[in-house]
Order: C-alpha cells, then sequence, then structure tokens
C-alpha cells in the first residue's frame, strides 16, 4: 500500500490524496496524525539488519512496513489528546518520547518517502533561515545577505514558488539545477523554494519549505509525485 | 583563535581549556555566567559568515575562530537567570544571545565540536539505532511497544531485557523483572522501549576526528553511571584496545553523524562480538579521562586547533 501521512487541516495533503487516487496510485491510504494518536496497538522493532513497524488504528486498518511501498509524508507533530489532564511535567516527557518514537518508525519507513523523518522534523528537517540562504548559497541559488538579528525575509514579496520533486523541477523553475542541488543537499525530496524579483528582474532565493502547499504545483505535480513514489519500487 | 562555549568550571570544558593553554593557542570563553555583558553578532553573505563578540571593551571577529567547542548549557536555568519572569528583559538578551550562538555554529566553516544539528540524532534512540546499523556494527534487538502480550513475548524469548526511554530524555536502564508483568498495563498509553540484555563488557569509545580512545569499565550494574547506588561499588574504568576493524567502524559512525567529537557506547559479548548501545554527541569524557589519564581532552583541543597528533 501508499500511504499519505498528515494531518486534518492539511488541506494541500488531502488534495494529492484525491489527486494520486484519481491517477489510479493504490491500494493508496490516507492516515491522520489524529487517528494516529489513538491507534490501539504500535509495535516498532529494530534488529541487527532491519527495522519494521505495525500499527492497529482505532477504525481497524493496520499498517505493516512490510506492506508499505512508499509515503507522501506530511506529518509535523504528535498530537496527543489523551494526555491534556496530565500533569505538565508528564505531558512534557511523553510529548518526547512520542517525537522520538514517530521520528524511529517514520525512519523504517520502507521505499520512497517524501520527506524522510529526521531528528529535525517529523517530515523533513526544519531548519532556520540563514541555514538555508547558506544551502542555497552553496547550492548555486542567488540569495540575500543575512543579518543575524534582522531577517531579510519579512521584507520580500515572494514572486515565484517551485517545488522539487525527487530532483525534478518544473520546466517553467528558475535555477533548475542549483534548486534540486538544494533539495539533494537538504536531503529533502520534496522542498518547495521560494524568490523574490529585485528591481532589475533577476529572482533571488527567499526562503525553502518542507511542507509546500501541493497545490500550486496543479496536475504536473500530481504526476511528478506518481513517478516519484513508484521509482522506489524499482 | 579558539572559541569555547559553556560554563569554564565544568570540568570538560576546563580539561580543553587546560590542553589549549598548553598547545599556546589562543582563546576566548564565551562565560554563559557573562552572557549578559555580551554580544554576538553576524552577518551571512554569499554563504559566509562573519561579525563580531564583545565583551568587556574587548571585540573578536568570527572569522578569527578556526574552531569551536561547545558545552552549552540551557540559559533558562543559569544561576543569573531563574529567577527571572518570563519575557524580561536579561532573559530575551540572553536568548537572543544563544539563538544568535546557535546560528553561527550552525553555518560557520569553523571546526564546531559539534553543530548543533549534528548533536540532534540521539533525540530518539531508536533512530539513532537505524544509523548505527548503516555503519555495520550490531546494536540489540529491540521492542517498542504500548502492548503488554508483545512484552511478555520478547521477554520469554531474550530471557533477560531492559527497558530505558525512546528519547534523549536521560533515563537509568532497568532490567525487566518477573514483578513488572503485573505492571505492564500501564505501557497502554505511552510505548515503551525494550531492548534484549546483551551480557560483556561495557567499552566507552571516544572518537576525536580520527583518533580513538577506548575504555574498559568494569562493573556489576545494569547502568555502569548508576554503579555505586545501584551494585554498592563504583565502576572501574581501564584504558583498553579496541580490535582494529570496531574502532575503524567507530570513527566511520560518528563522521556518518557529523559529529567530530562523540562516546559511543558499545558492548563486548563473551563470544567476541561487538554490539552499540548509543552515540552521544556531547560527551562528559572527563569522568573517562580522569580515571584512565587517556589524553581525551588534548585530542579535541589539537583537532580545534587543526594539528595533528605527535
Amino acid at each position: 500500500m501508499w500511504l499519505v501521512l498528515c494531518h486534518c487541516s492539511d488541506l494541500a495533503a488531502i488534495w494529492a490524496y484525491e489527486g494520486l487516487k484519481a491517477l489510479g496510485m493504490g491500494p493508496l491510504e490516507l492516515v491522520s496524525a489524529e487517528s494516529l494518536a489513538f491507534s490501539l496497538k504500535w509495535e516498532h522493532r529494530i534488529r541487527t539488519n532491519s527495522a519494521s513497524f505495525r500499527i492497529t488504528l482505532a477504525d481497524g486498518r493496520e499498517i505493516a512496513s512490510e506492506k508499505v511501498f512508499g509515503a507522501l509524508n506530511r506529518l509535523q507533530f504528535v498530537p496527543l489528546p489523551h494526555w491534556h489532564r496530565a500533569s505538565l511535567q508528564d505531558q512534557s516527557y511523553v510529548s518526547q518520547e512520542m517525537m522520538a518514537f514517530y521520528t524511529s518508525w517514520l525512519f523504517s519507513m520502507p521505499g520512497r518517502v517524501l520527506n524522510p523523518a529526521t531528528p529535525a522534523g517529523l517530515s523533513g528537517a526544519m531548519r532556520r533561515p540563514l541555514e538555508w540562504m547558506r544551502l542555497a548559497s552553496q547550492a548555486g541559488l542567488p540569495t540575500a545577505g543575512y543579518q543575524a538579528d534582522h531577517s531579510p525575509l519579512s521584507a520580500s514579496a515572494t514572486m515565484k514558488s517551485v517545488i522539487v520533486v525527487g530532483g525534478i523541477t518544473p520546466a517553467d523553475a528558475p535555477y533548475p539545477e542549483a534548486c534540486g542541488k538544494l533539495a539533494e543537499i537538504s536531503k529533502t525530496p520534496l522542498l518547495g523554494i521560494s524568490f523574490s524579483m529585485l528591481s532589475d528582474g533577476t529572482l533571488r532565493f527567499c526562503e525553502a519549505d518542507t511542507m509546500p502547499d501541493l497545490r500550486l504545483g496543479g496536475p504536473c505535480l500530481l504526476d511528478s509525485l506518481k513517478a516519484c513514489l513508484e521509482r522506489g519500487l524499482q | 583563535m579558539i572559541l569555547l562555549c559553556g560554563i569554564p568550571s565544568e570540568s570538560p570544558l576546563s580539561m580543553v581549556l587546560g590542553a589549549l593553554r598548553q598547545l599556546k593557542a589562543h582563546h576566548f570563553i564565551f562565560n554563559q555566567r557573562n552572557t549578559l555583558k555580551m554580544s554576538f553578532n553576524f552577518e551571512l553573505h554569499d554563504g559566509k559568515a562573519d561579525g563580531v563578540v564583545e565583551y568587556e571593551n574587548e571585540t573578536y571577529w568570527l572569522h578569527d575562530f578556526q574552531g569551536a567547542y561547545v558545552r552549552l548549557m540551557d540559559d533558562r536555568f543559569l544561576p543569573e537567570l531563574k529567577d527571572e519572569a518570563d519575557g524580561s528583559h536579561l532573559l530575551s538578551h540572553s536568548r537572543s544571545l544563544h539563538e544568535s550562538l546557535n546560528n553561527w555554529l550552525e553555518v560557520t566553516d569553523a571546526r564546531v565540536v559539534s553543530r548543533p544539528s549534528a548533536m540532534m540524532s540521539n533525540n530518539s534512540k531508536p533512530y539513532q539505532a537505524q544509523l548505527i546499523q548503516k555503519s555495520g556494527l550490531r546494536v540489540p534487538d529491540t521492542l517498542i511497544t504500548n502492548d503488554p502480550d508483545l512484552v511478555e513475548e520478547f521477554w520469554q524469548q531474550h530471557r533477560q531485557i531492559i527497558y530505558k526511554s525512546i528519547s534523549g530524555v536521560r533515563s537509568i536502564v532497568r532490567k525487566f523483572l518477573e514483578d513488572d508483568l503485573q505492571r505492564l498495563d500501564k505501557i497502554r498509553w505511552c510505548p515503551v522501549q525494550f531492548q534484549e540484555y546483551i551480557d560483556g563488557v561495557n567499552i566507552r569509545v571516544h572518537v576525536v576526528g580520527n583518533e580513538v580512545f577506548s575504555t574498559l569499565v568494569r562493573s556489576e550494574a545494569t547502568d555502569y553511571r548508576y554503579a555505586e547506588a545501584e551494585s554498592g561499588k563504583p565502576a572501574e574504568l581501564v584504558a583498553c584496545d579496541l580490535p582494529a576493524d570496531s574502532a575503524q567502524r567507530c570513527i566511520d559512525l560518528a563522521a556518518s553523524l557529523d559529529l567530530p567529537f562523540a562516546g559511543i557506547d558499545l558492548k563486548i559479548t563473551p563470544d567476541g562480538e561487538v554490539f552499540c548501545f548509543e552515540v552521544n554527541p556531547c560527551p562528559g569524557f572527563s569522568y573517562y579521562e580522569s580515571h584512565t589519564g587517556q589524553p581525551i581532552a588534548m585530542a579535541v583541543a589539537r583537532y580545534l586547533t587543526g594539528r595533528r597528533a605527535a
């Protein structure tokens, strides 16, 4: 099965789920963070040469790693609704334990995962703006100067957005090779990149986002997502 | 010039400072106890970071720092700040200063021991275990579950198992005992990590760049850090040699985690099998150095200054 993991409010992910389904991708399961929170049974194993997971959801569905082909992963945090009445100390401990647990079972996901879990973010590393700025510069994108206490980002209007999927950039993307390189060196196969326009009309890197609004990519993005996920089977 | 970040009286920082003095290396201490008198500002242009740190009428250019050793404590708990109200000017200054420092540590070209992002891998022990697997070191069989039946089955399978936290929250490793079966129902609310118990000798390996320092730890306790409390006898630490292939795997593992300095916990079974438990990205090596005399602080100082071992 293919998975789309997201929060209930993530309309872009739900759009992608509907779109991928319409493209004939199946079996495709939409699993929300909120339904995962009420899972009846968790089993995550790590052995010398393998890692696996098996989750029984409250609605009876079972997600077992050996049956997963790949995933569009948009999880950002672990909802803990059943812990709201616990002490703050217990909530804090459980929150850290569950984040650590999710990081691991998501990382053990087989096939192509967009995006893989990291300790700095469940669906790709959340980086500071200046870290993205530095990586963008290393990738060959034109960047603005950055002052530690005066981010230029807030002053810039985004003029162009690009979504890179598995190294593929849209045909009309500015600096396509550098965009692909940024996704590669940041180990973020699904990456949104925004540019701002200077007065002379040139585009300059503005920010990067591990959770881009997929709807901006339209049908072409759905094709890219499908192709990228299916490449993981080869 | 080397930047030392933390509290100078803290043992590891103090030992690295001593080693830098022996090497006659210039240094500046970002002393967290003095951060209220300090400023730290930098800019990033074309991917290169530069700026200044100012303290008591002295100005240091960040481009002069060729290395940085980081042992920062959570600044909210500094004695100078622990009674400050949320949002106070002093707290805000400290937060902003530490944020700038951490940003710089992340993007500078200096040798950083270690970058904040690289220190995150042991926020999830089973995640880190999967990275350890890839380095070719064995990891113990691990089960994380909220199902008591699976734990009982795992216990029956391995005969002896332990449990510990999943996250980086420090926890005492405990053996799972028969009595624990009665309270297993409690795990239904939050999955718990169980691991097969590995019999053998504990080895702590400190990797500094390409240098390896191995310490044999003799202790009867399940978690030797708490040996005295658990067994009444403190752990005995002795310098030892690691088989060459295991030493190389430790070097490769630290490199794969972007850690120029790492503390790796191994156990060698009576059959000679090497298991790896976890990698500490900011090891408190002073405990090991003070018991064995291994020159770990000097190796860190040499790494920071770019000097090779004699």
